[in-house]
């Protein structure tokens, strides 16, 4: 085990993913508390139920201890690195006991944030994400759903035409119209957009080549 | 617009659409092998996945926090302190190159995980991947752990030349070394590896002295999990890959 680390409520993520890779306990209980409310609500919106979502988060949090020395700051936010693996965790357990998921609404508080937490504790942008949030709760519900499947389910256009009881076609035109009115809603707004990490500023010209 | 770029504007037309299902991890089929190869050549529609991939990260932020039963860190802390006993002890790792990349979700590298996604694609629908071996245990010598298991290994191609192997070690931790000989063309070299269910990690990015190498580096899954691994340059481009194929039964 490494040597302990001087960790606080103002210590980088990437400083303590760094300590974890170390293998330095405190850096761990200090990414733990910063993350358990998020990581553990995510996977309890996903499985609708608390000792399953127990498991998928304690199972996150340890895959984030062993993957801690390979993670690499330049490559996006901790958090949503954090909740990628919750929510990967949390489709296969759902895919193993072939649940259904739970209504796709619950899964997104679409309320304005409350103060009883704070966004940036867990290393996301309060403004980006409340942005992203009115998007969302903007969206025409059939629209909504769609984008809920897709983004946190996982499920494909065909699994949402059929769920939703219309053709492909339709559901595909569901997402890609969410998704472009998310888009739209934070590059509108440069601010949060940045905060969130969305590319904005000087684009390629359509048909230059990469 | 030059007379050269006017069939990559159509091919724009096509994929713009299918760039919101690729974002969100659930485009498959011909069309997602369509829009990756569209998009090794294509700036516009690369931007325009990372900020498309962007905003489906950022819906996982949507989910209302809640605080998880008590005992929870404590019996999160006890695996925790077991498993830094394996994960962090001085002897788990050798090789002669350190991972310095990141596991991180495809999604943040659209290009290059679409590259590597339709390199190992095209690999399982061609059946062109190279059998696997099932070996002596070696993952404890690597390891210094107590349990023993099998370990599975394939040749890493570059096209039709062998340039290296890859073991996964079953052993735990879970473990990747990546041997290559004779690989030009790039000092480093980042490999990411495809899990049976589809999505692709980055294990780490290596440095190669004339071209050769051995490193090993911890397993974002385990390795039953495992169904190909690719090595990409530092321009994004598949340089090596190897599909894991496991006999049946």
């Amino acid at each position: 085990m490494g040597s302990s680390a001087v960790v606080s409520a103002d210590t980088p993520d990437d400083a303590l993913l760094a300590g974890m890779a170390a293998g330095d306990q405190s850096s761990a209980a200090a990414f733990v508390a910063r993350y358990q409310g998020r990581v553990f609500g995510l996977a309890l919106a996903m499985v609708g139920d608390r000792a399953q979502a127990e498991d998928v988060a304690q199972e996150a949090f340890l895959r984030v201890w062993r993957h801690a020395p390979v993670y690499d700051a330049r490559r996006g936010a901790v958090a949503t690195w954090v909740l990628a693996i919750t929510r990967n965790l949390a489709i296969d357990a759902l895919r193993l006991r072939r649940a259904v998921p739970t209504d796709p609404e619950l899964l997104v508080d679409l309320r304005q944030p409350s103060h009883d937490w704070l966004p940036e504790e867990a290393g996301i942008s309060a403004g980006g994400v409340g942005r992203l949030r009115a998007a969302v709760a903007e969206l025409p519900p059939e629209q909504r759903r769609a984008l809920l499947l897709a983004a946190v389910y996982g499920w494909t256009a065909a699994e949402v035409g059929r769920a939703e009881q219309v053709p492909l076609g339709t559901a595909k035109t569901r997402i890609r119209t969410a998704m472009g009115k998310l888009r739209a809603a934070l590059l509108a707004d440069p601010a949060a957009a940045e905060q969130l990490g969305v590319p904005v500023g000087d684009r390629p010209t359509r048909g230059g080549r990469a | 617009m030059s007379a050269d770029e006017r069939p990559l504007r159509r091919a724009c037309d096509d994929v713009a659409p299918l760039l919101p299902e690729l974002s969100l991890g659930v485009l498959g089929g011909r069309d997602r092998e369509h829009v990756l190869r569209h998009l090794s050549q294509c700036a516009v529609c690369s931007v325009e996945l990372e900020q498309l991939s962007t905003v489906a990260d950022g819906v996982l932020t949507l989910a209302p926090p809640c605080e998880p039963p008590a005992g929870f860190e404590l019996a999160l802390r006890r695996r925790l302190v077991a498993e830094g006993q394996h994960h962090h002890s001085p002897t788990s790792r050798r090789g002669t190159a350190s991972p310095n990349g990141a596991r991180r979700v495809v999604r943040s590298r659209p290009a290059m995980a679409v590259a590597v996604a339709a390199a190992v694609a095209i690999l399982l629908a061609f059946g062109g991947g190279w059998l696997l071996r099932t070996n002596r245990p070696i993952g404890n010598r690597e390891a210094g752990g107590a349990n023993r298991t099998a370990s599975t290994s394939a040749t890493l191609m570059s096209g039709h030349r062998p340039v290296g192997r890859l073991v996964l070690s079953g052993a735990h931790p879970d473990w990747l070394t990546v041997s290559v000989r004779h690989l030009a063309g790039s000092p480093t070299v980042e490999c990411m590896v495809m899990t049976t269910s589809g999505h692709l990690m980055t294990v780490g990015t290596f440095s190669l002295a004339g071209g050769s190498g051995t490193w090993s580096a911890p397993l974002p899954v385990a390795p039953a999990a495992v169904a190909g691994a690719t090595l990409l340059d530092t321009h994004g481009q598949v340089v090596a890959t190897a599909l894991v194929r496991r006999p049946a039964g």
